[in-house]
């Protein structure tokens, strides 16, 4: 689990960072945030049927194109805790709010890290490819089922992961994601081909971190 | 047996067995039963009946209802009625046993980590704890939260009268997920449950260390259920009955005394640890090591040393915090103590006494601020009873009282509180005739107070003498009284004694060197808790070369560790938040380049230069350059927000020097809307508008809407600002905003957030919408044209 330094300018909506200083201040909040981090994650298989989940139904066009062909699909759930976002307390308390800002990037850095990183070894582990992760907000699927989800993985007594009425999960840097099986034995290249631009896949076409350009994907 | 078994007499000289697991036998009966199983209680009994009976035919001595999630948060109006049906229900299904009410957690993340308050927290759990009072015993159980736990400790303790057992779930770094460790755990718990233990979470073979650990820790019996190991990728538990059955004997051999299981446990597992408990009879002998200590939720201190209380957090005579604490800006407090705790303190003072305040508010407050930026435990000063009470009442930890004096109504006020919630207690060493002049009679006074809190149960451990520290300028001899004092009392007695330092100086010149030669001999006579302002590198320098001298330093390695590079002994730290060389750079090519500019801000000042003119021709041209480059593009956030943070720092050290030249442009309330915990954006923006002259009132995050309306008419704000991170928090935004038009129109309202535009923004109807960091000062500039 390691903060991509890239992807944290990026969240500083910065063009390249060359300021030697600036660099060493990023560098230090990401080794913070690494250091505070507690990564937790939890997972459940279920068998897929016509686009929906065994006992959950996504509500999601998006979802049901996902998992077309997977015979079942993972619940996924990651948090790093909260301790991450008590030192950004901290930074804006003692008058330092570009380190608050810049650990918070690294949190959101991280988790994405932390969740690949998990998806990967649960892949090797159970001898599975994976279908890129798909999480409620992503196109069509209501982000209202967050607590559904979290409910189902049982991710407050198992990773300490909460939902509030608002749908927002608590500790902030956390992830919740549904996964297809894309077939039963791992196969780096398989999942390479389907991951290839996950972007391309969502229909939030002027999301601000979207990577591919707007006219990806239309074809399909 | 009939109704209120007395199960604490059952326990003597027995090992208990719990049932097992609901949720996973519920789920082989009638599948996934939704997300409130409790409901069940009302519309299945026959399925919750038939559960409660294979666990007590299996030979579990206590059956507990199926109320573990029934709560107002998750059963809504209903919750009274199922903990009553489903209570009915195991005492029918289990006449021969003890039935237990189950309190689970609300399934809400409490404050800061999340959005729940303390007192929510509480009516919820009381409300249960009321419903079920025909149990025999209450178990709550599973938690993970210490402001939580201790919201269902005080509702079962206070709207009942029956034993109580709580439980948190611990992973295996042996913290909850919020950080409690055991030690915490032990401290807070004890004094307000019968039993305390572990469950849930981890199988017994991880659980194990946990268990052994927590039987040095608590003087109540220890309780131990855990899950069946844990669950693969399809659900399906590991540990079988006989080798959790194995495990299970381990916990009984290392004391534990109440044994059950969680997650994944059936009657089979569970007929086997009756079997066991059958065989295996209970020591007595307690493994409780007592140790004089207090702790936050996270972090426990241990007063086997000089452990420094930080004194900054204190109106009284300090101006500064005083107009903060009078302006409802609890930044500054939260400030001082970051900067405290990265000092060295151990322990952190928190008073809020303002004369014409509510200091009850004040200080719920403050401390609720100050926890959120820092793990250190807290010292609560005041002398409002009132005010003492509730905050003992929110602090999620074993808080310090300071002080109760030898006067009675102090002791009959005071001691009643500090057995209650088990906290320590300063014991002040005067009474209704004043303060003593000899040793003697402060001993006598010392004695009356270790008395009367033994009556009460206070241990000498948890009371800690202050021998008063009076003005060397005016009573010259008590000096030495003091110090005698403390060393008698503590060959006397195991309390620990405390003292403020820095009053010996009062009205004298040169007060430091003064205050330092007084720490170091009350430190030689035996002083444990120095109450001193710990970014005085000498206070700090005093102590550590006293933790060498006493040995307490064991080879000299902290001291080394400290001092080895230093040529000679620091006089002066002064931590800013970029540690850079500054030389022969002016106070706006600093700020422009987001460098430290405390000393060239004090420079400037020194060689006369107006506070008004360094403000408008220094700082705010140098901010505005780099606004412009922001704008174009030209600077990026991480620049952007260097620069306020040096133009921040510089602005402070002219408030120290002269706190009216902050020039006020105006007052901007602001805050994160209900049900929404991203307030990044929103802190960012108050730091900008604080550097250009606003006068921010920050609020904070998951703000009701009632509270801004408040806050708005309280300052006569003519801006606000809202933020929103997501779609399903903006409709609290947007209701917000009806409620500031209808009570405030002359308000003008700006919003920002990740999801928002400019045409959503006026759809909600806002006047602004701001797009990044500067639109604030943009706006305010607008709201507020300069004079």
């Amino acid at each position: 689990m390691k903060v991509d330094r890239g992807e944290m300018l990026r969240y500083l909506n910065s063009a390249e960072e060359r300021d030697e200083r600036m660099l060493r201040r990023i560098d230090d909040a990401a080794r913070l945030a690494e250091s505070v981090a507690s990564p937790r994650h939890v997972y459940r298989r279920l068998d897929v049927t016509g686009g929906t989940l065994a006992g959950y139904d996504p509500c999601s066009r998006d979802v049901a194109a996902l998992l077309k062909g997977c015979g079942s699909a993972y619940l996924f759930a990651a948090t790093i805790g909260s301790d991450v976002e008590k030192e950004e307390e901290k930074a804006f308390a003692r008058g330092d709010s570009l380190g608050a800002v810049a650990l918070d990037a690294a949190a959101s850095c991280l988790i994405e890290s932390y969740a690949d990183e998990v998806c990967e070894k649960l892949a090797k582990e159970e001898n599975v490819t994976l279908t890129a992760r798909f999480s409620c907000g992503y196109g069509d699927y209501p982000l209202e089922h967050q607590s559904e989800v979290c409910r189902l993985l049982d991710t407050r007594r198992r990773i300490g992961l909460y939902v509030n009425e608002g749908g927002m999960l608590m500790p902030r840097k956390s992830i919740t994601a549904v996964m297809g099986v894309l077939s039963e034995s791992y196969s780096p290249t398989k999942r390479a081909n389907h991951t290839a631009d996950k972007c391309s896949r969502c229909g939030a076409k002027n999301c601000a971190y979207r990577k591919a350009p707007q006219s990806y994907g239309e074809s399909q | 047996m009939k109704n209120s078994k007395n199960f604490l007499g059952f326990m003597h000289g027995r090992t208990v067995v719990f049932d097992g697991a609901f949720g996973t036998m519920l789920q082989r009966a009638v599948g996934d039963p939704g997300p409130v199983p409790e409901r069940l209680n009302l519309s299945r009994p026959d399925v919750i009946a038939n559960i409660h009976r294979a666990y007590a035919e299996a030979g579990a001595d206590v059956i507990t209802a199926d109320t573990f999630g029934a709560n107002r948060f998750k059963t809504g109006d209903s919750c009274a009625d199922i903990v009553r049906a489903a209570v009915e229900i195991a005492r029918a299904a289990a006449k021969d046993k003890f039935v237990a009410l189950d309190i689970g957690p609300t399934g809400r993340l409490a404050e800061p980590a999340g959005d729940m308050t303390f007192d929510e927290a509480y009516d919820a759990f009381a409300e249960v704890v009321e419903a079920g009072a025909n149990a025999d015993v209450i178990l709550i159980e599973t938690m993970s939260d210490m402001t939580e736990l201790r919201a269902a400790l005080l509702a079962a303790r206070e709207r009942s009268d029956l034993p109580v057992i709580a439980t948190m779930t611990f992973a295996e770094d042996m913290r909850t997920f919020t950080g409690v460790s055991a030690e915490c755990f032990a401290l807070v718990a004890s004094p307000l449950a019968d039993a305390i233990g572990v469950n849930c979470s981890l199988g017994p073979k991880e659980l194990l260390p946990v268990a052994e650990k927590l039987v040095t820790l608590t003087p109540k019996p220890v309780i131990v259920q855990p899950n069946a190991g844990l669950p693969d990728s399809r659900g399906n538990y590991p540990v079988g009955a006989e080798e959790f059955a194995e495990y299970a004997k381990k916990f009984l051999e290392c004391g534990v005394r109440i044994i059950g299981g969680c997650c994944g446990t059936t009657p089979e597992h569970i007929a086997l640890l009756a079997d066991l408990a059958k065989r295996f009879k209970p020591t007595d002998a307690s493994r409780y090591k007592p140790v004089a200590a207090v702790c936050s939720a996270t972090k426990r201190v241990l007063i086997d040393g000089v452990r420094v209380i930080g004194e900054r957090i204190n109106p009284t005579g300090k101006k500064a915090m005083k107009e903060a604490l009078l302006a409802g800006d609890y930044a500054y407090a939260a400030r001082q103590a970051v900067e405290q705790a990265e000092a060295g303190a151990d322990i952190l003072d928190v008073n809020a006494g303002l004369p014409g305040t509510d200091e009850t508010k004040t200080l719920s407050e403050l401390i609720r601020r100050v926890t959120r930026v820092t793990d250190l435990p807290l010292q609560i000063d005041t002398s409002d009873v009132g005010a003492l009470s509730r905050a003992l009442r929110i602090y999620p930890g074993k808080a310090i009282i300071n002080s109760v004096s030898g006067e009675e109504k102090s002791l009959s006020n005071v001691l009643p509180l500090a057995a209650k919630y088990g906290a320590a207690v300063v014991g002040l060493t005067v009474d209704e005739r004043g303060v003593p002049s000899t040793t003697e009679e402060r001993i006598k006074i010392a004695e009356r107070i270790i008395e009367r809190a033994a009556s009460f149960g206070i241990p000498e451990c948890d009371i800690y003498i202050d021998c008063l520290t009076l003005t060397a300028g005016a009573e010259q001899r008590q000096a030495l009284r003091t110090l005698d004092a403390i060393r008698i009392i503590k060959s006397r007695y195991d309390v620990r004694t405390v003292l403020g330092v820095s009053n010996v100086s009062f009205g004298l010149p040169a007060r430091r060197p003064l205050n330092t030669a007084f720490l170091t001999a009350a430190l030689w006579a035996g002083l444990d808790l120095p109450i001193l302002n710990p970014n005085l590198p000498e206070n700090m320098q005093a102590i550590a070369a006293i933790n060498v001298l006493t040995c307490r330093d064991g080879g000299c390695a902290e001291w080394t560790r400290r001092y080895a590079g230093a040529e000679t002994v620091v006089t002066e730290v002064r931590k800013s938040a970029a540690a850079e060389q500054t030389d022969g750079k002016d106070l706006k090519t600093l700020i422009r380049k987001g460098l430290p500019t405390a000393e060239e801000t004090k420079r400037l000042l020194k060689e006369g230069a107006q506070p008004l003119d360094i403000v408008n021709g220094e700082i705010i041209p140098a901010l505005n350059a780099v606004g412009a480059d922001y704008e174009v593009g030209r600077a990026f956030l991480p620049q952007l927000l260097a620069s306020a943070d040096s133009a921040k720092e510089s602005f402070s050290v002219i408030r120290v020097s002269m706190p009216a030249a902050s020039e006020n442009k105006g007052v901007v309330v602001m805050a994160t809307v209900w049900g929404d915990v991203h307030d990044i954006g929103k802190n960012i923006a108050c730091t900008v508008l604080e550097n250009y002259g606003y006068k921010v009132i920050d609020l904070g995050k998951n703000v009701p809407p009632e509270e801004v309306v408040a806050a708005v008419k309280k300052y006569g704000a003519s801006l606000c600002g809202l933020s929103a991170l997501m779609t399903t928090t903006v409709p609290h935004m947007e209701k917000t905003i009806t409620l500031l038009r209808e009570n405030c129109p002359n308000c003008k309202i700006m919003v920002g957030g990740a999801v928002l535009t400019e045409d959503y923004a006026k759809k909600i109807g806002a006047d602004y919408y701001c797009k990044d960091a500067l639109s604030d000062v943009r706006i305010a500039e607008e709201v507020y044209p300069a004079r």
